[in-house]
């Protein structure tokens, strides 16, 4: 392999992309699609599920061919019938799963079908100094006489992408590869993105998470519903703005709608002087029938202590509690789903999803006792609930009989959400929900809030994220050491929560929320 | 503790990277207490008759490694055994001829035999369970056929032939060293050549093999091909050592050739085992055949024993297997095991088996 010392700059794009257009079975998954990609660049592609960005890569690789539109390698139109034209033309594909040979070494799965050979035999100690210097080169601690069925996911990934390169790859498409990473391997997988970088190989980095595309991409595309929407500088762009070009239309008109719905000033949840001590003391506050109030804080200050006091999961101290203006002592969560409550909890792995049981159970879990009859669960009505929940909050297909922790991050989360818009509530208590899932997930998430306050529910949604707060907000609640050091009504500027949530009269040091 | 403990992991790692060392330990072991408890088993006569007894299962378990190694198997290499041994003994009864020409007409026949395995399983996409089930009909068919019900004799056949399997070379019987033979090339084959490699590869990821492009589709012939023309050698063999060969020749050898690749640690699920432990493995079964015959123990208690030994090396096989993953698995942990970044966003991970 040539070592070429191309300077990440170099400006000729090595990929373009010209009015691709694809379409399978009526559904047209890319709409005239174009983008050039420089030699060294590192393109992120991003868009919600569906957008045509699993279809692009098919078309890259060879797997596809575009029904419409030209494909230019090196400035040369170029049309790859299949996925050995693709490869021999420099792109390979790494996927979140590698196909690997278990039964052969780290060394043998990179050279396999091509081993260093001497007059006819296989030279191991060559093949294993060869692998050992091309993983070296990339920064990759693996061992090349290991196993590969002894390997992790992320391992084999990268054993995969040692394979690609040594096979003349310039090009390497990553197709989503940290969805099944933990952080510290997602880590190391940027790093070494960062390093192919540093030798002039070009790559298109496929993810559902904006934190990894700041960090390793140097452009992003955004693609919507088979349309190129956004092609900007890393740099010069946002997580915010992405998500607000991802999905942003979407959620603008449900905004809107909402706006216009205005569904009355009755208060349906008042709460005066509410004191659990040592906890939260004196907090006040209302919601109305329609109205979303976000509640931003530093972890400590409270937030998730109210919720659990208000779901009658803690004791309460002092203070009142209306409900559609009625007095209401929570004695329990059966009680306060009862009267109408329903409370999503932070940690959905600790408290929100019973990961052994099946999805339809966990969804249906909060309205047994309804399908039951004489005691006795029935089929049908709980199918039924469950198609309509699912429909709902846009559940990834598949069965609902897998155990719920075989779902995504996010669409565990989506299955918890269901369990308690099963109940129908009037007030809706959302604590963190969107921590820790992908876009898509998240859009959801946000589109269902947005619905239900339209629909009338009195929404609170807890977040660390203040400027997911801001934009969906009507109020913003702020707490600081167990009381509300301040109440906005959006939109408000950053700062002025910033100051409310630290208890400053300076202005602090800017993202200092984190 | 700690140090005993790793040189458990030790062992055992080594066990899951060679299972023949596990295999000859075991051999040796029935080996001096069957030399020390029994003194018709002492004799050199013995010895050389365990040997050359054990060629005839041991190349037919060589030819099944070959197909097993790529995920397929071949049922019908005992049938191509009969075959072979029936039309290349009645050619060079009747036509004679040397050495040279009757491995080529053994190997040639029985080439053609796994062809026909081969076409089955490539362009008719039979699995090829079902393919050599009916080949194994098939070809013990025509076998039924050509012997009109009669029988070669050992006197039709070229003396050099019928005198071969009490002949030694030096201090081997010459059967053993054919064998012998045997195991070194197809273990140069599969361990140092490309073409060799391709079949473990084949057998460990089909479809990554596929992918990454590897000639699959030749590969199968060549494996089905190689399998035959070894099991039509076994024939020529069976003819020596056996002088008569009727249509019944052969029948039912395919299953115990099976067993010993895979008591050698051949896996029926491709990619794993060597012709060294297949070899080994039908040496295994023969010896503990012959043991059981000098104490005068029922054949029906022998297959009692081989079905045992089946089960307890595939089992013995999954555990070391399964074990030497942990290992791996507790090697990455470790690995992991460091500073964790303060607020890092955990995502809670995909379960993977």
């Amino acid at each position: 392999m040539t070592q070429t010392d191309r300077p990440p700059q170099a400006k000729e794009p090595v990929v373009e992309l010209r009015d691709i257009r694809h379409g399978f079975e009526g559904v047209q998954a890319l709409r005239g699609v174009g983008f050039a990609v420089a030699a060294g660049e590192v393109v992120g592609l991003i868009g919600e599920n569906g957008a045509g960005k699993s279809t692009l890569v098919k078309i890259l690789t060879g797997v596809l061919q575009p029904d419409e539109g030209t494909l230019l390698l090196h400035g040369e139109e170029v049309r790859f019938a299949n996925p050995r034209a693709a490869r021999h033309a420099g792109i390979a594909a790494m996927y979140q799963e590698p196909l690997i040979f278990p039964d052969l070494s780290v060394a043998e799965n990179i050279f396999v079908g091509r081993q260093p050979s001497r007059s006819g035999f296989v030279d191991w100690s060559e093949m294993r100094d060869e692998a050992r210097a091309l993983l070296q080169r990339l920064g990759i601690e693996l061992d090349p006489g290991t196993p590969a069925r002894d390997l992790s996911v992320a391992e084999r990934q990268l054993v995969e992408i040692a394979k690609a390169l040594s096979l003349g790859a310039r090009i390497v498409l990553l197709d989503e590869p940290t969805a099944v990473l933990s952080a510290r391997e997602v880590d190391r997988l940027l790093e070494i993105v960062r390093r192919l970088r540093e030798q002039g190989i070009t790559l298109i980095y496929i993810t559902h998470r904006l934190d990894e595309v700041m960090q390793v991409t140097d452009r992003v595309v955004v693609l919507r519903d088979g349309e190129k929407v956004a092609d900007v500088r890393t740099a010069e762009t946002s997580i915010r703005e992405l998500v607000r070009v991802m999905v942003g239309q979407e959620l603008a008109a449900l905004e809107q709608r909402r706006r216009e719905a205005k569904p009355g000033d009755d208060v349906v949840l008042a709460v005066h002087g509410l004191t659990r001590y040592g906890y939260f003391e004196d907090v006040s506050f209302q919601v109305r029938r329609g109205e979303i109030v976000g509640v931003f804080g530093l972890v400590g200050a409270g937030r998730t202590e109210v919720a659990q006091a208000l779901f009658g999961i803690d004791p309460i101290d002092a203070g009142e509690i209306l409900l559609d203006g009625r007095p209401f002592v929570p004695r329990s969560p059966r009680h306060a789903i009862r009267s109408g409550v329903a409370y999503l909890p932070e940690n959905r792995l600790l408290n929100g999803l019973v990961a052994q049981l099946s999805i339809r159970l966990n969804m249906t879990m909060t309205i047994w006792q309804l399908l039951a009859r004489l005691g006795i669960v029935r089929e049908r009505p709980v199918d039924r609930a469950v198609d309509d929940l699912a429909g709902r909050v846009r559940l990834q297909r598949g069965s609902r009989r897998r155990a719920a922790s075989t779902l995504s991050g996010g669409n565990q989360q989506k299955v918890v959400l269901s369990k308690w818009l099963a109940t129908h509530p009037k007030v809706l208590i959302l604590d963190e929900p969107t921590h820790g899932i992908d876009v898509g997930a998240k859009a959801d998430v946000l589109r269902i809030v947005l619905e239900h306050a339209t629909a009338g529910v009195a929404v609170v949604v807890i977040s660390s994220e203040l400027e997911e707060i801001q934009d969906l907000s009507d109020r913003i609640l702020v707490m600081r050491a167990g009381r509300v050091s301040g109440e906005f009504v959006t939109p408000v500027e950053k700062d002025d929560v910033l100051h409310a949530a630290y208890g400053l009269q300076q202005r602090v040091a800017a993202g200092g929320a984190g | 503790m700690t140090s005993l403990r790793d040189r458990v992991d030790s062992l055992l790692a080594s066990l899951a990277r060679a299972p023949e060392l596990g295999l000859i330990s075991i051999l040796v072991a029935l080996t001096v207490y069957a030399a020390a408890a029994l003194p018709a088993f002492r004799t050199t006569g013995n010895a050389d008759q365990i040997l050359s007894n054990s060629t005839i299962i041991a190349i037919l378990a060589l030819a099944e490694t070959l197909v097993l190694l790529t995920r397929q198997i071949d049922l019908s290499v005992g049938a191509e055994l009969g075959l072979c041994a029936y039309l290349v003994g009645s050619a060079l009864g009747h036509v004679g001829g040397g050495p040279p020409v009757a491995i080529l007409m053994a190997l040639g026949l029985g080439a053609v035999l796994g062809l026909g395995n081969a076409l089955l399983v490539d362009l008719v996409r039979m699995p090829a369970i079902i393919a050599t089930l009916a080949t194994l009909s098939i070809y013990g068919g025509l076998q039924v056929v050509v012997t009109h019900g009669s029988q070669l004799y050992a006197y039709q056949l070229p003396h050099w032939l019928t005198t071969l399997y009490a002949t030694k070379w030096g201090p081997l019987p010459a059967f053993a060293c054919v064998a012998l033979v045997l195991v070194v090339v197809l273990t140069a084959g599969v361990q140092m050549t490309r073409w060799g490699r391709d079949l473990y590869a084949m057998g460990s990821n089909p479809e990554a093999a596929g992918v990454t492009g590897l000639p699959v589709r030749r590969r199968t012939y060549e494996a089905f091909v190689a399998c035959g023309a070894l099991s039509g050698f076994a024939g020529l063999l069976y003819a020596a050592q056996y002088g008569n060969v009727d249509a019944t020749a052969g029948n039912g050898i395919e299953l115990t050739a099976i067993a010993a690749a895979v008591i050698g640690g051949v896996s029926l699920f491709g990619g794993s085992g060597t012709p060294a432990g297949a070899a080994l493995g039908a040496l295994l079964l023969i010896e503990i055949e012959n043991i059981l015959a000098i104490e005068k123990i029922s054949i029906f208690a022998q297959e009692l024993l081989q079905g045992l030994a089946i089960v307890a090396s595939v089992a013995v096989y999954a555990l070391v297997r399964r074990y030497s993953q942990r290992l791996g698995a507790r090697r990455r942990r470790l690995q992991a095991a460091g500073p964790l970044s303060g607020a890092a966003v955990v995502e809670p991970a995909e379960a993977h088996p």
